[in-house]
């Protein structure tokens, strides 16, 4: 969790995140929704980019060579989820099996920061397995591992 | 036989799969793939 990341602001009851993915003279503005799910303590991550024309993109084109200052900043928001429901796991997964992909490459690189505060779990095929790089997951859970301060 | 034709307002904004107006409709669409996905989840292969 060392990785650079964009700063953000969290709605109050921290479900909600806003932040700007900035890359030479281009800005997307990012937003995230952490909800419930049926399942109890399971909740989805969305993340989505505010399109030009008012709307919100989970399927734009990463056109920003930053995939991993992004996932490392919504490792960030999970933290701050996380202060607020500590019982909590999320599940995410790219809108198409390509950007799984980029997450599972982000995820990679954060992997040996990363878990030290979160358990990360990947989805094969209906079983969860511990997170290991080189697999090919369909989605990733996480919860977190240890306690911390709220910010 | 005559065919439907499909045909679409001047100025409307064809909605494409993945694009959402608001932030609750985008959260709605990703909790339901994420409960498709794991409806069919072994939960004994979960650790808490």
């Amino acid at each position: 969790m060392d990785s650079p990341y964009y700063d953000f602001t969290a709605s109050d009851d921290a479900t909600v995140f806003w932040f700007e993915s900035i890359w030479q003279d281009d800005v997307i503005k990012k937003q995230i929704k952490i909800s419930a799910t049926s399942i109890p303590n399971f909740y989805a991550l969305a993340l989505v980019d505010l399109m030009a024309d008012g709307s919100l993109s989970d399927v734009n084109r990463p056109r920003h060579g930053n995939v991993e200052k992004v996932l490392a900043t919504v490792l960030q928001t999970m933290l701050v989820f996380m202060d607020k429901h500590p019982d909590s796991t999320i599940f995410f997964m790219g809108s198409t099996p390509a950007r799984t992909r980029l997450y599972q490459i982000a995820i990679q690189r954060e992997l040996e920061s990363a878990e030290s505060i979160f358990s990360i779990q990947g989805l094969i095929k209906g079983s969860f397995y511990d997170f290991q790089p080189g697999n090919q997951y369909e989605g990733f859970v996480v919860t977190r591992k240890t306690s911390r301060l709220i910010r | 036989m005559k065919t439907a034709e499909k045909t679409q307002k001047p100025g409307a904004v064809k909605k494409q799969l993945g694009q959402y107006k608001t932030l609750d409709e985008a959260a709605a669409a990703k909790v339901k793939q994420a409960e498709q996905l794991l409806a069919t989840v072994d939960w004994s292969t979960f650790k808490k």
